[in-house]
This record gives structure tokens, sequence and C-alpha cells, in this order.
């Protein structure tokens, strides 16, 4: 059998075994899973993940696991919002500004790492820390001023309503894949993960792909930073490294998609897999699991899972 | 007489206290192959490294074309018309082979900031087509290939850049006797077109038959250059090691010798797509040899019998006991042991120190009731084993990934032999050593023959094969063909007529 056809057949397994695990999900939960309604709220709620983990995979790929990401993610959103609303720069200042936010924010992050060599989850942490810390500075001030701690997004929420949401979702992920697969950039990231010395040897410049993939992978998450303010109005400040939780769905999909590599490409594989988690906690919440600690608990048992699946053949020691 | 094409006065590099090149000067003529002799840490793969742009040099001039020459790097030296395959370089596992090829140069196949695959895929199948290199599959990934393949893809890799100078460093180690054919059919086609070969090689033989010069290299120091017609391989080897080598290379007797009991018992061994049907036994104090043409299925019987491929059926036993060994645990507490071909992928911790990667095998021997280790028994041990088996080192702290490749096997082999052994799977044990460790292996081998231990002993190199086993299995489109006995069977034409 030629590679091309087990490829294929692979893929088709997959297939074959996603769809399996939602008719037998639907079948225990009455029916309710396989509703178009219901799909549609999964939909909803897969894009924010899925952006997030396109972010993540450009980042990570070249070896950078930056834990600032969802930190990244509050405070850009919040300068967005507060750019739209109390600067009365509607569309531009939402849009714009989160997105530049994003940039700066993670090239704070990932310069620290690679320009005072610490090890990327080190500085990842300490950052996510100063941008809580900025953001719930600005909310204790704002609390007392405004009399609410956070800015609400009243208008310009468009981006979070379907069908725009959907939309754009598509344009993401054929970017993504764009760039991943067939771009030099994207070739480039891939390599340096691959065999960092191979991709030096090649003339491949080491810090400013990495830079530029982190630039490529902010601009993804900004664009979820976005999507989930016009979705929910407002997000909140947390301290104490409680943003992490932000990210948590996306690294469960990130490490599920991974898995998939070998089957299909990770943009495409992050689409499945958000879907996939999404339904996940939409069967939890269908079949009674308190929406808490019950399903955290299961998130938790989902990422552990997702680990394990993603390095079920690797012959050596996962570090 | 044909030009000059690179010249190299009085080239000198240091790393630390270590003068690994003192004042080489050497001159190449263009289209002709020029072999670097030497033991494993003399200094060649240095000279190959500065030539090419990969290693700074700290003293000395180099021209090429009668222009001074200083590459920064490996792409700027490929600029310059000069590539090289590393010994120990390698590809992106993660990507494609096209874009492995063309890795660094992707913009020549971008439009629009937009990658094409498939104009790369084309361009990549020319490459081996034009150098007759044979075909490599390339909807794959690249760590889907064999070794072998990975060789080729980065030889076809080097000559993408369009080099008139190549370097070869250690490459026909990997290949087996097919792909080797195919190498030297190339070497033969790219001096007919003007341009030139260095070539870095352990194999003397195929040194005496392919270079036109040879220069031999000891300690850094240049000893003598010269045209191959001058040399002999007893000269050659000689002037490398700097005396003479004493006692015997390969086994002298031409007899199949060993015992009647049976150690290892195989029936029926099948990996899809890698092997089929393989059944054989392996008796105590046997060197059976395994060899074949490439994808015969050789390296996977090694992996396959250690316990690591997937899919596996059929039989794998001890036969005095009837254990079944299934994985490669089953095999070591059997008393067994396996030496993968890809010494630095699944052998060695490289980041590791020597005292590390001696101690690893034996650390549950050595571990007390309650599960631990003693440090001065586990330092004992390491600094036994690196006494006993020579282990070129500062000391048991040594950092494995900066010895030499023969000392890495030596690391690789030497820890297993201190354990009690009943047998030793070996694929390849000598890939990437000089004459002198070969030397030291093949002893090491008869002495574990004689101790009883049964030693399976895949090889690509056929001279060793037949010098070293007394009964050779051949492979062919991974199935045995054919088992033929030292008594009376061991010629080189006889075998290659059964694996073909």
């Amino acid at each position: 059998m030629g590679v091309k056809m087990r490829k294929l057949k692979k893929q088709m397994i997959l297939l074959g075994c996603i769809g399996a695990i939602f008719v037998i999900s639907n079948m225990a939960v009455d029916g309710r899973l396989l509703t178009w309604n219901n799909m549609k709220i999964i939909i909803t709620h897969a894009i924010f993940p899925s952006f997030v983990s396109w972010g993540m995979m450009f980042i990570f790929t070249s070896g950078l696991i930056d834990l600032s990401i969802g930190a990244n993610i509050l405070l850009s959103a919040n300068i967005g919002a507060i750019c739209a609303m109390d600067l009365g720069m509607g569309y531009f200042g939402l849009i714009g500004m989160t997105l530049i936010s994003a940039v700066i924010l993670e090239q704070l992050s990932v310069n620290c790492s690679v320009n005072l060599k610490i090890p990327s989850w080190i500085s990842g942490l300490g950052m996510a820390l100063i941008f809580e810390a900025i953001l719930t500075f600005y909310s204790t001030i704002r609390s007392k001023t405004e009399g609410s701690s956070n800015i609400t997004l009243v208008n310009y929420r468009e981006m979070g309503s379907m069908p725009y949401m959907a939309i754009i979702w598509i344009i993401g992920f054929a970017a993504a894949y764009i760039i991943f697969n067939r771009s030099t950039l994207g070739l480039n990231i891939r390599a340096i993960g691959g065999n960092e010395g191979v991709a030096k040897a090649m003339g491949i410049n080491m810090k400013k792909t990495m830079l530029s993939g982190a630039v490529v992978g902010a601009l993804f998450i900004g664009m979820a930073a976005i999507i989930q303010e016009s979705y929910a109005g407002k997000l909140a400040s947390t301290s104490g490294l409680g943003s992490l939780s932000t990210i948590f769905k996306s690294l469960a999909t990130v490490l599920l998609a991974q898995s998939f590599e070998r089957v299909v490409s990770m943009p495409v594989g992050i689409i499945f897999s958000a879907v996939f988690v999404t339904s996940l906690f939409n069967v939890l919440t269908l079949i009674g699991v308190p929406s808490g600690t019950g399903q955290e608990m299961c998130l938790g048992a989902i990422v552990i899972l997702c680990g394990i699946i993603s390095h079920w053949r690797y012959k050596g020691v996962v570090k | 007489m044909a030009e000059e094409i690179l010249k190299t006065e009085n080239l000198s590099k240091s790393f630390g206290a270590t003068k690994a090149n003192k004042n080489i000067n050497i001159t190449i003529h263009s289209g002709s192959v020029f072999g670097l002799a030497g033991e494993n840490g003399s200094g060649k793969s240095t000279l190959a490294s500065i030539i090419c742009g990969i290693q700074k040099r700290d003293g000395g001039i180099i021209y090429k074309d009668g222009n001074e020459y200083n590459p920064a790097n490996l792409i700027e030296a490929n600029r310059l018309h000069v590539s090289m395959v590393v010994q120990e370089l390698g590809v992106v596992g993660s990507l494609p082979p096209a874009i492995n090829m063309f890795l660094g140069r992707t913009d020549e196949f971008t439009t629009g900031g937009i990658v094409n695959l498939n104009k790369m895929e084309e361009a990549a199948n020319k490459q081996l087509k034009k150098w007759d290199l044979g075909s490599i599959p390339m909807d794959c990934m690249t760590e889907e290939l064999s070794i072998e393949q990975r060789k080729i893809l980065e030889l076809a890799r080097a000559l993408s850049t369009d080099p008139d100078f190549l370097v070869l460093d250690e490459i026909s180690q990997a290949l087996s006797h097919d792909r080797r054919e195919i190498l030297y059919r190339f070497i033969k086609r790219f001096t007919k077109e003007g341009k030139t070969i260095l070539m870095v090689t352990h194999d003397l033989d195929e040194m005496m038959e392919i270079c036109d010069t040879i220069a031999v290299l000891r300690d850094g120091e240049m000893i003598e250059t010269k045209p191959t017609s001058e040399f002999t391989i007893n000269e050659l080897k000689r002037k490398m090691i700097g005396r003479e080598i004493s006692g015997e290379y390969y086994r002298s007797d031409w007899k199949e010798e060993y015992q009647e009991e049976v150690i290892l018992e195989v029936e029926n061994l099948t990996v899809p797509d890698q092997l089929k049907d393989i059944s054989f036994q392996l008796h105590k104090g046997e060197i059976l040899g395994v060899c074949g043409l490439s994808d015969a299925g050789i390296h996977s019987l090694g992996r396959a019998l250690f316990g690591m491929s997937e899919r596996r059926t059929g039989k794998v036993c001890v036969k005095t006991t009837k254990a079944l060994l299934n994985k490669p645990k089953d095999v070591i507490k059997a008393g067994g042991a396996y030496l993968s071909k890809d010494r630095d992928l699944d052998g060695l911790m490289l980041d590791a120190s020597l005292g590390s990667n001696l101690a690893v095998p034996s650390v549950s021997d050595l571990s007390g009731r309650l599960g631990f280790l003693n440090p001065r028994e586990v330092k004992n041990l390491a600094e036994e084993i690196k006494d006993s088996f020579e282990i070129k080192a500062t000391g048991i702290e040594h950092i494995v990934k900066s010895l030499s490749g023969g000392n890495r096997q030596k690391v690789n082999l030497s820890r297993w032999l201190v354990k009690d052994l009943k047998f030793i799977i070996l694929d390849c044990p000598t890939r990437g050593v000089d004459i002198g460790v070969k030397a030291y292996i093949y002893n090491i081998l008869k002495k574990a023959k004689k101790e009883g231990i049964g030693i399976l002993l895949i090889s690509d190199e056929l001279s060793e094969t037949i010098g070293m086993s007394d009964r050779i299995m051949i492979m062919r489109d991974r199935r045995i063909a054919g088992i033929l006995s030292r008594n009376t069977d061991f010629t080189e034409d006889k075998i290659i007529e059964v694996m073909l």
C-alpha cells in the first residue's frame, strides 16, 4: 500500500472514530447532542480555542512554551475594549489595538526568553504574573472611579455572533494552514522545532524565525481575544496565574492535534480537536456534570489524556 | 595535471587544549577524489568542517580556485560551490523529504509568499534522477525513511547547491551493498565532470579503490600525502595508527564452530511490511552474520528480535527456559542485549556523562533491596569499564557527546559486555569507527564467542560478516534467502548471488 493510501486510510479511520464517538455520545444524552441548535453552540464555543491553539502552534512548534498566553488574551482584550468604548475608537480600537497589544505582549514574553536565555516556560509564567497584575491594578482603579472593575463592550460585538464568528473561523483556518504548511516562515519554524542543529546549518536565522513565529502566533491570540471579548462582552481580571485556566481547553486542543499530526496536519487537527474537546464539555453538561469543579476535573483529566495520546508511540522519555 | 581547486596553508584549529589540526597543508586538484585517512579523533572531520564553513579556523589560509576562501558558514560555502554531507548532521524528521532537501532555500519555490510544494517535490525528484541516486518517497515525513534513504537525501541536498567541491564524511558506512554501488557510480560521474570530492572514510579498501590521492592525519598532524597507487593498505594502516597493528583483524580460522546448545530460537517471525516468516536458531558461542541489500529487512530483524517492532507475530524464545521474548525487558532479563545501527539516536544518552551511560544497563543489578544505588559502586563499575575497554575520555564525568565516534561505540558495546550475557544482537557495530577500534571490537567479539555468548551480527559490510561469522544468514525481500556455512560457502560472489 502506498504512503498516500496509508495516510488516507488513517484519515478515514480517524473520521470514523470521531463519528462513532459522536453517535454513541448522542445516544447517551437521548439525542440532544446532534441537534442543529446544539451543534451551533458547540461550533461557537470551539472558535475561541481554535484561534488560541493556532497561535500556540506557531509559538510552541519552535520550542517556546509560553504560558503567558492566557494573561495576554485578558490584557489585550481589555485594552481593545477600552480603546473601542472609552476612547471612542470603535472597531479600529477593538481590532487594531487588541492585535497590536497581543503582539507587543507576546514579543515581551518571547524576547525575555530568547534574549535573556531564560527557559520560555519560566519567562512565560513571570510575564503572566506581570500582565495579570497590570490588569488587576487597572480594574481596582476602575472600580473606584467607574463603579465597575471591568469594562463592558456594549457595542461593536458582531464578531462574537454568528455567522461572523464562523466566517472569521474559516478565514483563520485558511491563514493558519497556508502560513504553517506553505510559507517559508512556517517551514522554518517546523525545521527549528524538528532539529535545531540542522535548521541552523541550513542557514535559518533562528532568533528571527522564532520572533516572527511569535508575531504570527500573537495575531491569532489577538483574534481569539477579540472574539471572546465580543462574545462575552467582558473579560474579568484574574490574579495568581488564574489566567492559565483561560488556555487549558486550547492546550488540550493542541495536544490532541499533535497526536493526529501523522494523519492530518496541525491546523486541520486543531479544528477537529477544538470541536471534539468542546463537544466533550457539551456532553458533560448534557449528562449533568456540574459546570464548576466537576467539569474542571474532567478538563484536567482530558488534558492529561490528550498528553498521553500525543506521545502514544514516542519511544523515549517525555520531558 | 589538472588545476588546483583547493589549497590549505598552515591550517590550524584548537578546541581548548586539544589541537585538532596543526599546520595542515594540502593541495587538491579538480576532477579528483582526495581521501582523508586517520583514526577517530585524528582531525579529519574538523578539517572537512573548516573547509565547509561549519567550524572557524584559528590560523592558516584556504584558497579555492586560486582565491582566498573564508566562508562564514555552510550556506556561504554553498554559494562558493562547496558542499558537504556530514557524518552526523541529519535531517528534520518532522518535515517531508523535499522540504529537507531545500531547507533554508524555500524562497526559491515561493510565489506571493506561498511555497509551491509540488514544484519542490519535482525539483527534489529531478535532483535524485539527475545523479541517478535512486528514488525516495516524497509523500511522507522524513522520519519514516530508512537511515540509508536519509543519507541519500542528505547527499541530494548537498548536490542541489550545485557544488564543484563536495565533502563526503563517512557517508558509505550508513549504506548497504547496493546503495554503495550507487554512491560509487555517482562519484565516478561527478569527478568525470571535472568536479572534486574530499572523502573521509574508515573503510580503507573503499578508500584505496576510489581515491586518487590519500592524505593521512594523525593526532591533528598531516603525516603523509601521496597518490593512492603509491600506498599499500598495510602502509596506510601503519601511518594512521603510528605503529604496526598487532594481532588478527578478522577471524583466522575458516571453520563453523560453536556449541550444540541453542540459545535463541526464532519461529515464523513476521512484522508487516518489514519481515516475513523468519525462522532460525542461534547457538551458544556462535556468530551468526546477517546481510542483505537495502530494504531486505536486516535492520528490522534486530529491532523485532529486541521487541521494538509493533504488530510482531511469531515466536522468539530462549530455547532452554522457553521464556518468550516479546519486549526489550524480556530480552534483557533473559541475558540478551541489542545495539542499534543508529548509535546516537537509539543507543546513547549523548548529553549525559560517560559514567551514567556506562552504568545504565546495570542499574537494576546495582540497586539495593530498597531500590537505592550506591554511588561508589556505580562509579567503580563505570571506571572499571572505561579502563578495561580503553575508552579515551578525561574521566567518567566526560560528556558522551564530545567523545569520538569510535569511543562512543566502545561505550555502547562495553556496558553490555560486562553483564552476564547469553546473547547479543549487534546491528552494524563498527559503523563509523576507525580500523584501530574496529580491530578492538572484533577482538572483543572473538572473546565473547569463546565465552559462549551467541552473537547475531547484522552488517552492511560483507567483509565483516565473512570475516567474523560462523554462518551467514542472507535476507532478500524481507525473508531468509539462504544460510551459508563458514566451512564451505564464504565467498563474496556466492553471497551476492544469494542476495540478488
